[in-house]
């Protein structure tokens, strides 16, 4: 059933779901068990109240943070969303503060990331304040609502990426730390891996970052509807305080505020520097991004060096064997926590079985001869992995993270001596369109692989197209429809947001191509 | 050259070559206990959802199997070979032997240059040989290319 649609969001510059795809997303409705309704249950579980309306501004007034966007994403999936990825953003959208445990709460729903608050003896700890000042701010403040006016003790930043300590200056100052006020907790090398990620190579990443999660994309049915990891990104200010107490080792113990925290080093998993951490007196693990209800990345399609595919299934099997038994709880810093011992140990061990098929699987078929390209479309998950949602591709897939697999051990290069020192892409194109007839003959034949809905050899065609001769009016709209064709078919939240900006020509949209 | 041989390395080189689909319906558990091993350590060996996991844990009753055996004959268990002595088993000997059905080997002959499959043979276990594991990329699997050379 297609859902009444807010009038201010709609994106108009899109065009319809073709036949082909109203097809496939509609058997994806029949494949998976919609009917299994936990995960809504445990995302609702202690909920105490939202920020109303959802949105946060920047001090002059602009907008960092519209949750109430999305107020779109309720009931069945329209044809023009991929009714798994449109039951992710139903739950990643959810915005408030809510209850862990008694003594634990998380405001979710309001930035990329979560924001953890653990209660001591006298204030409070702050695990990841999301992405910018303004975002930890607000969520403080929905916190302190409910909960009292108390103060921060300490700050804990569960790894380097940037959603996860941007926001730090919205719940400390410089003054508090150098004073001794508020403790910063971090794992061993945070600081130079957040530099090295976000400053050397920061130009490319926050370029492709801005298609990756969609930020500027209009939200809709026929828009943006979410990045599978969280909604979308903040574009707040962001900061950095560094840390004061440095963790090294795994079993290291500390007392914060009266609160015993145990240490378990994950360095190299999600992002170079990690750590989970445990906490006795709540019987609550905290897993940083290392168990969440995607299938995340092994190389994030914003750009970074493959993560290592190897160890991140290691530090999850060594979580089960350390917390497991006396975990009642475990959250992560996105999407919602898990309640019940053996849930837990279920979740993590899901979570490490599908990491570990991914890359012992890409390396059994690699040492076969199977390239990259190739083995990504031989994968398949084991039917008991398949039917948990949490190793579904909202974020990471399947496709791209056993390319990186290969990549990680292999490089780009296949092997094939055609492929060493092929043309670069412009060059390429201007001569495949030649080969084929000129730019009105490859149009036509995209026009037939369209048609036949092979979207992939239209769009390769078409890429051939425009960077032959990107004023052509009839390959930039064929161009953009294809693409269109691909983000409502997606699974992956990022997929569908990277499908998404290409403009067609008729003044819909910006002028130029992305380039 | 040996002692560099980690027992997690050893594993590792299993683990990438069970093929997934063959084993996913699979649920098997073994103690592995190196002989020569400083400590005589225990590993809890499981393959479930195709995937291969050990971790360093005090034996129990709840494997299938428990094998006590040489890093060296671990090498040759590598290569396929259940049958010479040096092989320790108490409990289910049949559930290794379903292991070992389950691994594929490298292919150290594969095409380049043309996408025929059937270049590109499955190979039963037996024909596992640690020269053939040199092809592979992965550091751990160098190792025992070392090892041999
Ligand atoms: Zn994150």
């Amino acid at each position: 059933m297609k859902r009444p649609q807010p009038a201010h969001r709609l994106a108009l510059q899109f065009g319809p779901a073709s036949q082909h795809i109203v097809d496939a997303n509609a058997s994806v409705a029949k494949k998976y068990p919609f009917d299994d309704r936990k995960d809504f249950d445990d995302a609702d579980r202690g909920f105490l109240g939202a920020l109303e309306p959802g949105v946060v501004r920047a001090a002059g007034g602009r907008v960092v943070w519209d949750n109430d966007s999305y107020a779109f994403l309720s009931g069945d999936a329209p044809s023009t969303v991929n009714p798994s990825l449109w039951r992710q953003s139903t739950l990643v959208a959810k915005q408030g503060l809510y209850e862990v445990v008694e003594g634990i709460y998380q405001v979710r729903g309001m930035d990329l990331s979560n924001i953890t608050f653990i209660e001591g003896d006298t204030g409070v700890i702050v695990t990841d304040p999301l992405i910018c000042t303004e975002t930890a701010a607000a969520a403080l403040g929905l916190y302190r609502h409910h909960r009292g006016d108390r103060p921060v003790v300490a700050v804990i930043y569960t790894h380097s990426h940037v959603d996860h300590f941007g926001g730090v200056f919205g719940v400390a100052t410089h003054a508090e730390v150098d004073a001794g006020t508020i403790q910063i907790i971090a794992p061993e090398g945070l600081v130079e891996h957040a530099v090295a990620g976000n400053v050397y190579v920061g130009t490319l990443m926050s370029r492709r970052a801005s298609y990756m999660y969609g930020a500027a994309l209009e939200r809709g049915p026929q828009g943006a509807v979410g990045a599978g990891l969280g909604q979308t990104t903040s574009p707040g200010e962001i900061g950095l305080i560094v840390p004061t107490l440095e963790i090294t080792t795994t079993g290291e113990k500390h007392t914060i505020d009266g609160i015993e925290i145990e240490f378990q080093m994950a360095p190299g998993t999600e992002a170079p520097i990690e750590m989970h951490f445990y906490f006795p007196d709540y019987r609550a693990l905290c897993m940083a991004e290392n168990a969440t209800h995607t299938l995340h990345n092994r190389l994030t399609l914003r750009g970074a060096i493959v993560r290592d595919p190897h160890v991140w299934s290691g530090y999850l099997t060594e979580a089960i064997e350390t917390f497991g038994d006396r975990t009642d709880v475990a959250f992560a810093s996105h999407h919602w926590p898990t309640w019940r011992s053996h849930r837990v140990i279920e979740l993590l061990s899901t979570q490490r079985d599908l990491y570990g098929y991914l890359h012992d699987q890409t390396l059994r078929l690699l040492n076969q001869g199977c390239t990259g390209a190739e083995i990504a479309e031989l994968i398949t998950l084991p039917p008991a992995l398949e039917s948990a949602w949490n190793t579904h591709g909202y974020y990471g897939s399947g496709s791209h993270n056993v390319k990186a697999i290969y990549q990680r051990y292999r490089g780009w290069f296949d092997g094939n001596p055609a492929r060493l020192w092929p043309h670069p892409p412009a060059e390429l194109s201007r001569r495949y369109v030649e080969a084929i007839g000129g730019m009105d003959r490859i149009v036509e034949l995209a026009q037939v692989a369209h048609d036949d809905a092979d979207f992939r050899w239209a769009a390769t065609l078409l890429d051939h197209a425009v960077f032959t001769d990107e004023k052509h009016s009839g390959a930039r709209e064929l161009y953009a429809d294809t693409l269109e064709q691909l983000a409502y078919g997606s699974e992956n939240g990022t997929w569908r947001n990277f499908f998404f900006p290409v403009p067609r020509s008729c003044g819909r949209g910006p002028s130029v191509l992305p380039r | 050259m040996l002692a560099q041989l980690t027992p997690a390395q050893q594993f590792d080189a299993i683990a990438i070559s069970v093929n997934g689909p063959k084993a996913w319906s699979l649920d098997l558990a073994f103690d592995v206990r190196f002989t020569d091993n400083a400590g005589d350590a225990n590993y809890r060996l499981t393959l479930r959802n195709g995937v291969l996991v050990y971790i360093g844990r005090p034996a129990d009753d709840t494997a299938a199997a428990s094998i006590g055996l040489t890093k060296m004959r671990m090498l040759q268990l590598l290569g396929g070979d259940t049958e010479s002595p040096g092989l320790d088993i108490t409990g289910d000997a049949s559930a290794l032997r379903t292991l070992m059905g389950v691994l594929d080997a490298g292919d150290p002959d594969f095409n380049i240059v043309s996408p025929d499959d059937s270049s590109k043979p499955k190979r039963t276990p037996d024909q596992v040989r640690l020269t053939r594991m040199a092809v592979s990329t992965s550091r751990t699997i160098r190792h025992l290319y070392v090892v041999r050379a």
